[in-house]
């Protein structure tokens, strides 16, 4: 396969184009710029936190924004330590690496800090699927760490196939307010206590994501997490890819029909949030999820 | 007939036979999809998903995975 620009030999071709290597480079900028210029995801003089795992995407991200915004912008990076031996003392160590390489200042929060255990704790004394606990402590702990830095954003790097994953997930659950949340301004904006999410790469896929990152001569990890294939979400992952390979451009479809539903449905979901009884944050119910898991945890 | 040496995940290097000798074939006989993997070779070449493989490749297969 030849390169649609220079006819140069391709290394990708996915529903974005086929492209060498440089011209794959500057699509996968100019798609992540536009959505951050079309979607008003960052206004000059705001500070972004980067979500930073020290993964090959949020590097990538953290890459892309000190590149072109750290100029216009203060870009931080905050890193959540959720205690998985072997694997984030390893992305740590990576992103602790880049972000001094980047110019970017971190902090990192940890799951020990805020609940007493790390994942490799929590799986020994509670049954059931690990994401389900590590995303409510992980998300609770990004938008903490994004007031105690004094973010305007919190930029995260979920990219099309994890927006097409929530998607299809959330259809399947019958989960309408999730929907209506989702896409490259995600969360509830404008809501005292919760700092709003964007999502600069909604449009690229993970296989475009990881050669970006290793084309930029990122070394980053190239593993799953270790608990990662237990959820649901990582049967949807391989079903969405088959789809996708079958089909091109399934995804963005996918991804596109959730944007309308928010849509419809207004800016901030269907559902008004209320302050948690105990930490005070942003909640749907009188005690958050997180603050409901840790006491759960702190009981064992 | 070409052979071609694979090496997924770190894993030990598999041998693996084509008819046809392109990427789509090897894909199909890993199992996967052009969607969930990076094909490398050892001399640096990234395949494409109907690119012709040469007799005695070395090929490394990247899984695509979510988050870090």
């Amino acid at each position: 396969m030849k390169c649609q620009v220079c006819r140069d030999k391709a290394v990708i071709s996915s529903y974005n184009g086929t492209f060498c290597a440089e011209h794959f480079k500057k699509s996968f900028e100019s798609i992540a710029l536009d959505t951050i210029k079309k979607y008003k995801l960052i206004e000059p003089k705001e500070t972004i936190a980067v979500a930073n795992s020290g993964g090959k995407d949020s590097l990538s991200l953290l890459y892309m924004l000190s590149k072109y915004y750290s100029k216009s912008n203060n870009i931080m990076s905050i890193t959540i330590d959720e205690g998985i031996n072997g694997y984030r003392d390893k992305t740590i160590e990576i992103m602790k690496e880049y972000t001094e390489k980047f110019g970017v200042e971190y902090k990192i929060f940890t799951y020990k800090d805020f609940v007493g255990k790390g994942m490799d704790d929590i799986v020994k004394v509670r049954d059931g699927i690990p994401c389900a606990v590590c995303g409510v402590f992980r998300r609770y702990l990004i938008n903490a760490a994004a007031i105690e830095m004094k973010a305007d954003k919190v930029a995260t790097a979920h990219n099309l196939d994890d927006e097409a994953e929530s998607m299809m997930m959330n259809l399947l659950q019958n989960d309408l307010d999730k929907i209506a949340r989702s896409g490259p301004r995600s969360g509830v904006m404008d809501q005292d206590g919760f700092v709003p999410r964007i999502k600069p790469f909604v449009f690229l896929s993970e296989k475009e994501t990881m050669l970006f990152s290793l084309l930029n001569g990122i070394n980053a990890i190239h593993t799953p997490c270790p608990y990662a294939g237990f959820g649901f979400r990582g049967v949807i992952s391989k079903k969405i890819k088959e789809l996708e390979s079958l089909s091109p451009g399934s995804k963005k479809s996918l991804v596109l029909k959730a944007m309308e539903i928010r849509e419809k449905a207004g800016v901030n979901g269907s559902k008004p949030l209320i302050k948690c009884r105990i930490c005070g944050a942003p909640s749907s119910n009188e005690v958050c999820d997180a603050c409901r898991l840790k006491e759960e945890l702190l009981a064992v | 007939m070409i052979k071609v040496f694979v090496e997924k995940d770190g894993s030990e290097t598999k041998e693996i036979s084509l008819q046809t000798g392109t990427t789509s074939e090897l894909i199909s006989k890993l199992g996967t999809n052009d969607d969930s993997v990076l094909l490398i070779d050892r001399d640096g070449t990234i395949y494409t998903k109907d690119s012709k493989i040469g007799n005695k490749a070395n090929i490394k297969v990247i899984e695509v995975f979510s988050g870090g």
